[in-house]
This record gives structure tokens, sequence and C-alpha cells, in this order.
């Protein structure tokens, strides 16, 4: 997979990001250099206030970088503004953790898929609502419920309608954040074997936060492992699995819990 | 809470668990409809010195399990029926006073956020120490030394420093060490666990199981609610498979992840994700766990299972023991299919 | 460890089994009426007995304070010097009449139409300074924020009859002059409320969600956050009508109120005092009104409250 003369889709390069607090600055971004090339998957991981989503939000350009720049496409983010930017945004998507929490609570199913295309003018309303029940379909929700609210869903449907709101706008870029550590194992499985499924037939380029070592080992080409704002290690999946390098990947891979002998 | 209807009197059963949950039952009463049994039927044992993991997804009443034995459910809820016996007595029959004295002293709990469990405006000094005086285990200069104690066993650096600081001083998991320090500090002969880690990282997780584990080996028995597989083979002896309020399996934990004999367990395991298992295909379990208030009839889990081809799926599936250890509530589970 | 963390097992809310989230399984299962919000609001407020004949009882006074004019047996101002002070059952006035003969039912009646309109118009009027305001205030947050909520500071600490009378003198003993008193002291709570929800509502992920989407600033504080917010602004804006009607009937009491003869309860019960032994009746019937419908109206606020009530509504 390091096929270098692939076209690299976004590029954060040599991103800072502090945060100003009463308790003085945190420094939750320092100094990350990484490129996600199209069609790959790039896996994040790191333990908690490793700024792992604070990385996915400067490339998502929903937090300027303190310092440094994130390219997409070639262009700076902090350099495109207002409508420019909200168009740019088309083409890059986000899944959140908490799938409740991302929903519009009065919107109904559908139309939390339909918001999306309304914003940026696509289609006819009733296009609009066709495409959406589309989608609903392609993430396995049911037309019967789309016109149920968020609250009416199980946590693993409302994962589904939030995928299938990131995919309208068919985005080049899907960055997803924790998008299955607040579902049940079950479920997390379906949700994981939707995004490997979806990935492969749309040839999306994605970014994967996780604390979880075990999901980023299934769906990602590269990971990067984050520790304290910084990454401690990239490379190949099969390499950073296989033979870590850096102490600190060494000891999360070592505090691993198998669940088969 | 009420207790109705309780036979009595009662004997307790001749094994030398610790503690014994025999046909637990659990309802939470609601508006305008009948009770929402939430256990229904519930039965292990508890070894001195061994853990027992609860296993199950959110809904599956496991809490709630946990939480009748120790008479902590909300108001809305009841036990009509089902006994826990612990030191000779049945926790379900004891009066409120009389289990205010057992929980904190004989029983100690760990809840999955301590930043909740935790009194925000008490030093943890003044927490760890409450339960020492208020059961009069001992006098002020002891209890301090045995809070002191307790925090150094759990891995907290400067015990006698940090003793006087408020939880918020503390991080995510410094405060759950010191919350299990807190349900220590008593030696209870009983442990109880709520999802203990699964807010803490993975080399934290690995740090307290393994404080957990010097607990156990001095004797104190342990139940470990968990819906980590990893952390129930790592830490537990025996483990409780519940589905839908019921138990669905129960064996020792490695028999029971090496060779599931019911389709949930089965599914379970196919669910889950684990490093160095990224070849195996994911084999997702379809839909999601039945909502209590229209449970499906017969085996619970026959919607969503697999292997319910016959007639047999729709009917009550009974547990039937499986050699010596083992239990399985499938009707298909005899056969080892 | 005094405290046990409600069980986050099970759900205990009551919730009907419309409300219940849709298992993945039966793709072919009738599908469960949509609800949204509003509509679980609206369900929630429903299963409230007292609350909905209080509704009820609310619209009931709404509609006789509208059709005034055709209720009303006599005009507000109409004397009958024939039959002054009469008791309560006398030919042609049913409930009496005061010291210059003008029927009281006709003055109640007009009175609850004074009553309404000035309540009705100030909770308006605060509720629209209040969004714009605390709308603004949490959604642009920095400098504005800080103005907009100096500003409001000040009107807080400002005594709101004080303003009241101040008021009255500028703009003299007018319903108009009357809303704006008792809306300007309303507005201040309000303001702060929806910015408080403002800024809560800004942190939940939806938000971010829709600006990842592409949405504009506009946008997303008044399709996103506002809808989201109004919840318990209608909660604390049904409290504060019978607030208001009681506010009114204060400044009437004070001789604030609107210029006589337009009734106003508190005028009128002022008025019955001084006749409380001659004739009790004229205190009587505006006061038993007045009290009934500030129960009816604190009652519907119970309702929309317990509608309201972030319970459940979480998953």
């Amino acid at each position: 997979m390091s096929d270098s003369s692939r076209h690299v889709l976004v590029h954060a390069d040599d991103v800072t990001k502090t945060f100003s607090t009463p308790a003085g600055d945190v420094q939750a971004v320092r100094g990350v250099t990484l490129s996600v090339r199209r069609g790959e998957t790039v896996g994040v991981v790191g333990e908690s206030g490793s700024g792992k989503s604070t990385l996915a939000r400067l490339i998502m350009g929903l937090q300027p970088c303190t310092s440094g720049r994130v390219l997409f496409d070639d262009q700076d983010l902090s350099t495109v503004k207002g409508g420019d930017l909200r168009r740019l945004r088309r083409r890059m998507q986000m899944v959140f953790q908490n799938p409740f929490g991302s929903l519009l609570p009065h919107y109904s199913a559908v139309a939390n898929v339909i918001e999306p295309l309304r914003l940026h003018g696509i289609g006819s309303k009733s296009s609009r609502r066709a495409r959406a029940i589309e989608l609903l379909d392609t993430v396995g929700v049911s037309e019967h419920f789309a016109d149920l609210y968020p609250t009416q869903f199980s946590g693993g449907q409302q994962q589904r309608i939030a995928i299938a709101r990131t995919l309208a706008l068919e985005p080049e870029l899907l960055v997803c954040d924790e998008p299955t550590s607040s579902l049940d194992v079950s479920i997390q499985a379906q949700i994981l074997a939707l995004l490997a499924e979806l990935q492969q037939r749309l040839g999306l380029s994605c970014v994967f936060i996780s604390h979880n070592l075990a999901v980023v080992q299934r769906l990602a080409d590269r990971v990067a492992v984050m520790s304290h704002g910084k990454v401690v290690e990239e490379g190949p999946t099969a390499q950073i699995f296989d033979a870590p390098q850096d102490p600190y990947t060494q000891q999360l891979l070592s505090a691993v819990l198998p669940v088969t002998a | 809470m009420t207790l109705t209807q309780r036979a009595e009197p009662h004997d307790p059963p001749e094994s030398d668990a610790l503690l014994s949950v025999r046909e637990l039952h659990t309802e939470f009463l609601r508006e305008q409809a009948e009770p929402l049994r939430v256990v229904d039927g519930v039965s292990f044992d508890v070894e001195r010195g061994k853990a027992l993991a609860i296993v199950g997804e959110s809904g599956s009443g496991k809490s709630v399990t946990v939480r009748s034995v120790l008479r902590l459910l909300p108001r809305t809820a009841r036990t009509p029926s089902g006994e826990a016996w612990f030191h000779g007595r049945d926790l379900l029959s004891l009066s409120q006073r009389e289990m205010r004295r057992i929980r904190g002293r004989n029983i100690g709990m760990v809840f999955q956020n301590a930043a909740e469990a935790m009194n925000p405006t008490l030093t943890l000094e003044r927490q760890l120490t409450e339960h020492l005086l208020w059961h009069g285990i001992c006098g002020k200069s002891e209890a301090r030394e045995r809070a002191v104690r307790a925090l150094g066993d759990v891995g907290i650096p400067e015990p006698e420093r940090r003793i006087r600081v408020y939880p918020f001083q503390l991080s995510g998991g410094m405060r759950q060490r010191a919350m299990i320090a807190m349900a220590m500090v008593t030696e209870p002969a009983l442990l109880i666990a709520d999802e203990p880690t699964t807010a803490v990282d993975v080399t934290v997780q690995r740090q307290i199981l393994d404080l957990l584990v010097g607990l156990k080996d001095r004797g104190t028995g342990v139940i470990m609610i968990t819906h980590d597989l990893g952390v129930a083979r790592y830490f537990c002896d025996q483990a409780v498979v519940m589905y839908a309020g019921r138990v669905v399996e129960q064996a020792p934990t490695s028999e029971l992840l090496d060779t599931p004999r019911h389709p949930y367990t089965k599914g379970l395991l196919g669910s889950s994700v684990e490093v160095g298992g990224q070849e195996r295909p994911l084999l997702p379990i379809p839909g999601s766990p039945p909502d209590l208030a229209h449970r499906p009839a017969g085996c619970a889990f026959h919607p969503r299972c697999a292997q319910a081809e016959s007639p047999r799926c729709q009917e009550e599936q009974e547990l039937i023991s499986i050699g010596d250890e083992r239990a399985a509530a499938c009707w298909k589970a005899e056969t080892g299919r | 460890m005094g405290t046990i963390a409600a069980t986050e097992d099970v759900d205990t809310t009551g919730v009907t089994p419309a409300e219940r989230p849709v298992s993945g399984t039966g793709q072919h299962e009738a599908p469960p009426r949509a609800r949204g919000p509003w509509a679980r609001a609206w369900d929630r407020f429903k299963r409230n007995r007292l609350a909905l004949i209080s509704l009820i009882f609310c619209a009931l006074l709404v509609l006789v304070a509208a059709a005034a004019p055709l209720i009303a047996p006599y005009h507000f101002g109409a004397t009958d010097y024939a039959n002054q002070l009469v008791g309560v059952g006398s030919e042609g006035h049913v409930l009496g009449t005061d010291q210059l003969g003008r029927d009281i039912l006709s003055r109640t009646i007009y009175g609850l139409r004074t009553a309404l309109i000035v309540a009705f118009g100030a909770e308006l009027l605060a509720l629209l300074a209040a969004l714009v305001i605390g709308l603004t205030a949490g959604y642009r947050g920095g400098r504005v924020e800080q103005g907009l909520m100096a500003f409001t500071d000040v009107m807080y600490a400002f005594p709101s009859y004080l303003f009241a009378i101040v008021m009255v003198a500028v703009l003299g003993r007018s319903i108009i002059a009357l809303i704006i008193a008792i809306g300007i002291a309303g507005w201040v709570t309000q303001a702060r409320l929806v910015r408080a929800q403002v800024l809560t509502i800004k942190q939940r992920e939806y938000v971010e969600a829709g600006r990842a989407m592409g949405a504009s600033g506009p946008t997303i504080a008044i399709r996103y956050i506002l809808p989201n917010a109004i919840g318990p602004l209608l909660v604390t804006t049904s409290f504060a009508i019978p607030a208001a009607i009681a506010a009114e009937a204060g400044l009437g009491l004070l001789g604030l109120g609107v210029q006589p003869p337009t009734p106003s309860w508190g005028a009128m019960i002022s008025e019955g005092t001084r006749f409380l032994l001659a004739a009790p009746h004229m205190l009587l019937a505006p006061a038993a009104v007045f009290a009934l419908s500030l129960l009816a109206f604190t009652w519907v606020g119970d309702g929309v409250r317990d509608a309201f009530d972030p319970r459940g509504e979480q998953r």
C-alpha cells in the first residue's frame, strides 16, 4: 500500500493545536504531520487525551490550527473562508462517536439525511427524498422507518443513519471519530462491517480514529500511534502491529487482552 | 424497595459458595402497564477467591442483577422473588438497616465511572475512612492508617499526600484506583465491579485488573460485570452470559470462550474484534437486542439466531447442564452444534 | 460511596411502546408512528389530566376575552343609576353592579380581556427580545456576548415595579405601557435562559455535525439550535403568563393599570375592598375569576414543564 505515486488527498503539515484554559495553555496536538492518499484508510490510535479527536477536527477544518496547515487536495484550509469553505466541506464528511448526539433530534431520519443535500442545494425536494431513502437502504435502514425520529431508533440504527447522512454528499474523505465506541459489541461488528463494505465499494479515503487497536487493525491500511499530542510511530498496519518500534506502541499492544486463546 | 410474597422460612443452599443467587426476579413498575420483567430467574454462585464475569450487552439486565442483590434499585423497581445467600443470610430478606451494615463493610462496590460515584466535595481521606468509622471497625487514627495503606496498595504514589486531595484533582485512572481503594479499605469478602475498566485506557485497564487479581489471591470473591470478553478471559474464572434478563450460558470462562455452546455466545465471539484476528471474518449478530416490553416469545434470541430453523426455537429454553460445570439455554447445546 | 447512579441498563421512565427504539430485525412489521420531540411533548402533556382540563379552561378564557363585546351583556362603561350596588342574582345583572351601577359580569369579562391582552402581549414581547438577545449572545460569543449580557444584567438589577411606574409616567396609563412595562421586566430572565440553553446546545455533536456538513452560522443558530432551545423557554413562558396576569392586576391595584373606565381586575378588586361590607359581590366575582385563571394557567405551566422534562429524552 506504499504506492507513493498515488495522489495525496489530505495532508496535515506540522499541525499544532493549543487550547487556552483557565488553568493555562493545553497543547492538544503538537507538530503532527500526516497524509492520507486517495482510497486509503489511515488509522489513528491513542488513549484518551492523546489529541486524536482534536487532530480529526483540524483535518476537517472544524477548528483552526494554532500553527502548521492542513492541505485538502492542495488547498490550505485556513485560506478558504465562508461559502468556499462550506462548499469544500461537501468533499469531506465526518462520523461522530455519539450517533444520537450527532443527529438533529427534531428532524426525522430521512430529514437528517436530506439536510446536507438541502444545504448544498442538490436536487429537487422530491429527488432529495428519494436519494435519502436510497442511502438509508444502503446502510440497512428500511424505508418503513424513514420518517421516525432519532430517539425512536437504537444506537446502532442511529449510527447507520449518521453514516447515510455523511454519504449523501458523496465525499472523497470520511473522518470517523470513534464511530463504534458507544455501541454494544454485536452492533459494533455490524457498523464495522458496513464501514468496511462502503470503503471498498465507494473507494473512500478514510481517517479512522479509535482507542481500540483491534478495530484499527481491521480497517486501516496505515496506522499512526498518538501519545500526548504527538505521532510516536506511523507505518503500514502490519508493520505497526507485528513489529512495533516505539516503546509506547509496544506498551499499548502488550496491554491488549486476547479474547480467543 | 418493596419485597412481597417472600416464602418464609427458608434455608441456605448447601453450597459453600460466598454468594449464592437463586431464581432472582426483578421488575420495574410502569405507568399504565404490566411491570417490566428485567431480571428473570437468574441464579449463580461466586466462590471465595474467584471471579465471576457477568457478560452481556446493554439492556441484558446484568447491572440490575447485581443492584438487586445489593438492594440498590431505584424506587420503581422491586424484587418479587429470589434469594441471595451471603454468609448464611439471605440479603433479599434483610432489613434496610442490616443491609446497610453489609454494604460497604462486607461487600465493596466499584463502578464504571469513579467521577460520578465519588463525592466531589469530600477529600479521599473522608471518603476512605467513612465506612471504617461508620461501621465502628476501628478508631480514627487507625482508619487513616488503613486508608493510606489502601491507597498505596492500589498503586497511588505518595498516598500520605494524596489522601488529602479531592477526587477531581486526580486523573481518571487514579480516580478509578481510589474508588477501588475505597471499596477495599474495609477488606470486604465480596467485591462487585460494574464495568470498572470501561472508561479507562487499555494500559490503565491492565493495571487495574492486575490489582484486582491481587485481591482475588487474598481470598476476595469478585463479580465483574463486563461486555469485554477479553477482560472476562483475563480476569474471571467463571462466566455467565445474560440476554434479555436471563442467563443463556454459564461455564468456566476459558471453556465458554473456546467452545461456546449458546448461539448468542457464539455471536458475541463472532462480533468481537481482537488484535491479531483481522483475518477472521466479522460475523455480526443481525438486529438489535430485544425491547423487554416486547420480548420475543420462547427463546428471546431466536429472531436474531442464525440457527433457529426449528419450531422448538420458539419455545421457552431452560438451562440444560452440559457436563458438571456448564449449562446453556438452547436445546441444540446438548449436541454441541 | 453513598450515591448510586441510576441503572443504565434499563429505561424506567414509563415510555410508551411508540417511543421505543425500533429493532432492525423485522423489516416487514408495520412502522411505529413517527414521534418527533414536539409530538412526544404533546403526548406527555395529554397524559396529565389536570393540565389538559386547565388548557381547555384557558382556551375558553381566551375565547371569552376575544368575544367579550358579544358575550358581555353591557358595555363595561355603561352605568345603570337605577341599580347601584345591587347584589348577585338581581334582574338584568346576574353578578350585580358596582357603585356606579355598572354590570360586574360585563366588567369582569372585559377585565379578562385586558388581563389576557396585557399578559400575552407582554410575554410575546419578552419572548422575542429574549430570543434575539439570548440567541445572538449565546451563538456569537465573544464581545457581542459580553456586551449583551452586561446590558441584560443591568436590566436585571433594575426593580421591575419602579420600571413600570416610569413607563406609565412616560407613556400614560395605556395597555401598550403595561405590555412594555411587564414585558421588559420579563425578558431579562428569559434571555439569560436562552443564552444558557444555546451555550449547552452549542456543545452538542449535532451542531458540530452541522458545521461539518457545511451549514452556515445563521442556519445552525435558527434551524438547529433554536428549535431545541425552545422547550425550556416555553416552560418558563407558560409560568410567566399567570405571573403577568398577576402583575397586571397588581399594577391596577396600585392605580397604575389601564385608564378607567376600562376595567382591570386589579382596579375592580381595589374598588371592591372599599365596599367590602356593603357589597361583597363587587370583590368576589373578579377575585374568583382572577384566582381561577391564575390557577389554570399555572397548571398548564406544570403540564408543559412535565412534557418537556428531559427525562427519557436522552438515548
